[in-house]
């Protein structure tokens, strides 16, 4: 029996997931603060519960995200984006290509037959088109985030979004919001410039089907649908999208 | 008076330098933020030649008769029209670079630097003789088959110096502070053969490219786990790598020859096969495993050469990995999870 972890420090949530003989045994998403040590141990602690284990019986952690290097307890360090490429893998091994946007930072992955990383591309050192961009639109719009999806399907159609820059799509939702465009609108206007965005990223690095989202931003359906309209395909997203970089630091962990 | 004469871009021919009795001493630009280029340059400018002219005009070069500025891309166009004004004391001298490679073109360049020659004599000075430009190139062919041959080794060496050793050193060569410290090239080059190693073992190994390739990257490409075999850069092999066949009986057609004819630079618009070619010859001379191609903030060439780069890439089966930079030194949390990936591609880690 191999009983091993994966941690994920993300920029707003941290996972841990604990897979026992190749299989998730237990899994936990707590928020991301400045005690990631402290916040990966109780991450780790909660997964390790579901599971019914204790950490002496683990026989492995391995550490990814933004915050891999504040995991003092895991043997390896593995970047997320060699995690989510093996946890997608783990789920559907036909899958081709991984959009994954997380709270800081949007990747597209491709993989080869065998689960491993081809090629990858990274967002610029710039908010448009992450997590943290819906965040904020959220605010100048004072709608739950996680309520930005069911909003966005009332809409027939999306309010044009001509700035990507975090800071300017603020000011032009504000004057949106002052014209008295419908806030569903806007939102799913929102969702397609993020789309745009991701999908310019995609074909740069030559997207393939078939297609699978991760991170915490494929929880909402109207970013998903925007991908997928743009893309012209459909996106596969696993039922807990936020933990597949975790699931696949557990899968790695174990040699 | 100081004998230093500034030079940036590997266009320029520092024989001529030596040969008037002046130090060549290359402006290798700074790390940090440059808000004195900034009231003088736009932003949307080469880092790094911003960063020179913070360098001179915050003192931090050395006395300085003059700079040599190669009129060879547009940011050094905005640079050699500042300097003056600006930039450090001294002479400013401009050097226009043709964009291609071919009989009208070393002709051109070889008249450039005939005037160059005559433009940063010293006053009163006799015009250049033949012979002693001659004498000067020998020198510095010397100095370049001397690095050739520390080049060779890793090429072919299963531990060779890493990139990090080697840019310091072409650091160090191409910075002296006098003509005592110009003499001592030997030195230079020997520490390098001789420094104990024993870490290439299974790392992969690297072609490094770009603009100018930051101190930065390297360092953290070689902490991660890569091996930098082959750095094709502006501050990096290219000014080494040149055909020296002296088949000229004319020195300033021979130095034409020699700098338009060696590895091309994205600049040289009109060589993209021989660029080509060179990357080819570099991956199996080198046994390249990966390229890393660093992008400088607002330097089209660089851009547009990365395209091409790509495509060869792709044909190849290579991986390569783009990383885009700002010569700033803060780039460090932007490229590590990009250059981890990267190295994990490979199987590191």
């Amino acid at each position: 029996m191999s009983l091993t972890a994966g941690v994920d420090i993300g920029s707003l949530t941290t996972k841990a997931v604990v897979v026992r003989d190749g299989r998730m045994a237990g899994a936990a998403v707590l928020r991301s603060g400045v005690d990631s040590a402290g916040i990966a141990e109780k991450a780790l602690q909660e997964a390790l519960e579901q599971a019914g284990a204790g950490a002496e019986s683990l026989d492995g952690i391995v550490a990814t995200g933004y915050g891999r290097i504040r995991v003092p307890f895991a043997q390896r360090r593995v970047t997320e984006i060699t995690c989510h490429a093996r946890g997608i893998y783990h789920l559907w091994p036909e899958v081709r290509t991984v959009i994954d946007i997380g709270g800081q930072d949007s990747k597209v992955i491709l993989l080869d037959a065998g689960g491993k990383v081809r090629d990858f591309v990274m967002n610029e050192k710039c908010a448009a088109g992450t997590g943290r961009f819906l965040e904020v639109m959220a605010g100048a719009l004072d709608v739950p985030v996680e309520e930005m999806g069911a909003f966005s399907q009332q809409a027939g159609q999306g309010a044009s979004i001509s700035s990507m820059c975090t800071v300017f799509a603020e000011s032009e939702v504000v004057s949106l919001v002052a014209e008295g465009r419908p806030v569903a609108e806007i939102i799913r206007g929102l969702h397609n410039a993020v789309a745009q965005r991701v999908v310019a990223m995609a074909q740069r690095v030559g997207w393939e089907e078939p297609v699978a989202m991760t991170g915490g931003v494929a929880k909402n359906p109207g970013v998903v649908k925007s991908l997928e309209e743009t893309l012209g395909t459909s996106i596969r997203v696993p039922p807990d999208p936020q933990i597949i970089g975790a699931l696949g630091a557990a899968l790695l962990a174990i040699g | 008076m100081s004998h230093l004469v500034g030079w940036l871009c590997h266009f320029t021919p520092v024989e001529i330098f030596t040969a008037l009795g002046y130090t060549p001493y290359r402006l290798l630009g700074r790390e940090g933020n440059n808000p004195r280029a900034a009231t003088y340059l736009v932003g949307n400018l080469c880092p790094y030649v911003q960063s020179c002219l913070e360098a001179a005009i915050k003192q931090e070069l050395p006395l300085l008769a003059g700079v040599v500025i190669a009129r060879s891309c547009n940011a050094m166009i905005h640079l050699a029209n500042v300097w003056p004004h600006y930039g450090a004391g001294g002479k400013t001298v401009v050097l226009d670079v043709p964009r291609r490679f071919d009989e009208d073109a070393v002709f051109y360049f070889s008249q450039n630097l005939r005037r160059l020659a005559a433009e940063l004599a010293p006053p009163g000075e006799q015009q250049l003789s033949e012979e002693r430009l001659w004498a000067a190139i020998t020198w510095w062919e010397e100095q370049r088959a001397a690095w050739r041959e520390l080049l060779a080794c890793r090429a072919a060496g299963e531990d060779p110096p890493g990139g990090k050793e080697i840019m310091d050193g072409l650091a160090r060569w191409q910075t002296p502070l006098n003509p005592q410290e110009a003499g001592k090239w030997e030195t230079v080059i020997n520490r390098l053969t001789g420094q104990p190693r024993g870490k290439a073992a299974r790392r992969p190994r690297l072609l490094l490219a770009g603009s100018i390739l930051p101190r930065e990257l390297i360092t953290m490409v070689e902490e991660c786990g890569g091996l930098s075999v082959f750095e094709d850069s502006c501050n990096g092999m290219r000014l080494l790598l040149a055909p020296a066949a002296r088949a000229e009986g004319d020195p300033y057609l021979y130095l034409a020859r020699l700098y338009l004819g060696g590895p091309p630079c994205p600049r040289m618009v009109g060589d993209r096969e021989k660029r080509r070619q060179y990357w080819a010859a570099a991956v199996d001379r080198f046994r390249i495993q990966g390229i890393i191609y660093h992008v400088m903030k607002f330097c089209d060439a660089a851009m547009y050469d990365f395209i091409a780069l790509k495509a060869f890439c792709e044909k190849k089966g290579l991986p390569l990995l783009r990383l885009d930079g700002d010569f700033s030194g803060g780039n460090r949390g932007q490229w590590q999870t990009r250059l981890e990936a990267f190295l994990e591609m490979l199987g590191v880690g």
